[in-house]
């Protein structure tokens, strides 16, 4: 493949932990190459809109003292709806999709009337300036491959919050369904982690997460709330893995092989297909990545793509 | 009740950068939480399987004779 504007990150987040674990070749498709499919999923848009309208739901509620209650109240689920729509934008998704715009509306409402602000059980731990929080350590005797610069490890989290007198990552995360076992994933999940490790580092002695689940469907919205503890053997589990796995991303990049270990993974099918198949089941991938895909790189610190 | 057709009213203002009434959108987000309250308090009720027993007037017709 002809090198276009190959770049290996700078910062490391577990979106690309994860997408490098799971297969090379998407992590190569998608942060070395830099490609972007030109069609976005609907789930990302309806989980990004949902997360909008939180954000600025907490964040005004939680931190304008001036204003009542009842002030306060209207102010953040107003601007909480006005995020909510920015973010999903006019394009309404075909039909059959569940993550209709009236459908993130109602999960927005559901949340709002399962967990009223005033009886919040994980009250939000401030800055003093908003309710997110973002970290980003070096990677112990790790440098970037073409720079040479520390590589570093990065993450933004919804918030911290109090619960139970201890601190917890919180995070809200949207899916299709929430079954009984839905709360159990979050035990081992390498995201928080490693947010709590971030966390840490940055002087927040967080114990562990608190992560709350929303399922919009067709006619109802569900929503379950997990609670996991990291301990300090698993934080430093973590840390042991991450060295090894940013070691073998710096390899595959020094030898320019990135294979596609998500055909043992399972990886081509989850939530879905991975957007990158088209391009795997062709020997000439590069005919292919004009038509479906853009050049367009996820920026984590300025969150956004990058051309 | 609040209807799509008002929901969507309400996104197209957003999006056409028009100046927004923050009262107004309180109040309809305040009328969804209502709305949805409502519906967790008196849900409508489910349609039921046709009853294979016949009700009968009192117990003591079940007494034996």
């Amino acid at each position: 493949m002809e090198p276009h504007n190959r770049e290996f990150p700078r910062v490391i987040t577990a979106s690309l932990r994860e997408a490098f674990n799971s297969c090379h070749k998407k992590f190569e498709w998608s942060q070395v190459v830099g490609l972007a499919p030109k069609t976005t999923s609907i789930h990302l848009t309806a989980g990004k809109a949902y997360a909008a309208a939180l954000e600025a739901y907490r964040s005004i509620y939680f931190t304008e003292s001036s204003l009542s209650e009842a002030e306060r109240y209207d102010k953040a689920v107003a601007q909480g709806f006005i995020a909510l729509v920015r973010t999903y934008g006019a394009e309404d998704p075909p039909p059959e999709e569940k993550k209709q715009f009236d459908r993130v509306v109602a999960a927005y409402v559901e949340h709002l009337v399962r967990y009223p602000p005033a009886t919040e059980h994980a009250k939000p731990h401030l800055l003093g300036r908003g309710v997110e929080f973002s970290f980003a350590f070096e990677v112990a005797d790790l440098k970037h491959p073409t720079t040479g610069d520390p590589l570093l490890y990065g993450g933004r989290l919804d918030q911290l919050a109090e619960y139970n007198s201890a601190l917890f990552i919180f995070d809200d995360k949207t899916t299709s369904g929430i079954g009984p076992q839905w709360r159990r994933q979050w035990d081992l999940r390498s995201q928080f982690t490693g947010y709590t490790v971030g966390m840490q580092l940055s002087g927040y002695p967080v114990v562990g997460a608190i992560i709350r689940g929303m399922a919009i469907l067709k006619e109802e919205c569900k929503t379950a709330e997990a609670l996991t503890y990291r301990p300090q053997w698993m934080v430093e589990r973590w840390k042991t893995r991450l060295i090894w796995d940013l070691k073998r991303m710096i390899d595959a990049w020094n030898t320019g092989y990135f294979p596609h270990t998500g055909e043992e993974s399972g990886a081509c099918y989850d939530y879905g297909i991975c957007p990158f198949a088209t391009l795997c089941m062709t020997e000439t991938p590069e005919k292919y990545i004009d038509v479906y895909f853009d050049y367009s790189r996820w920026d984590p610190v300025e969150r956004e793509h990058k051309k | 009740m609040l209807t799509n057709e008002k929901i969507n009213d309400l996104r197209r203002r957003v999006l056409n950068n028009e100046p927004l009434d923050e009262a107004e959108y309180a109040e309809a987000v305040r009328q969804m939480v209502s709305e949805r309250i409502s519906q967790i308090v008196s849900p409508a009720p489910k349609a039921t399987r046709k009853a294979t027993t016949k009700p009968i007037a009192n117990l003591d017709a079940l007494l034996p004779k």
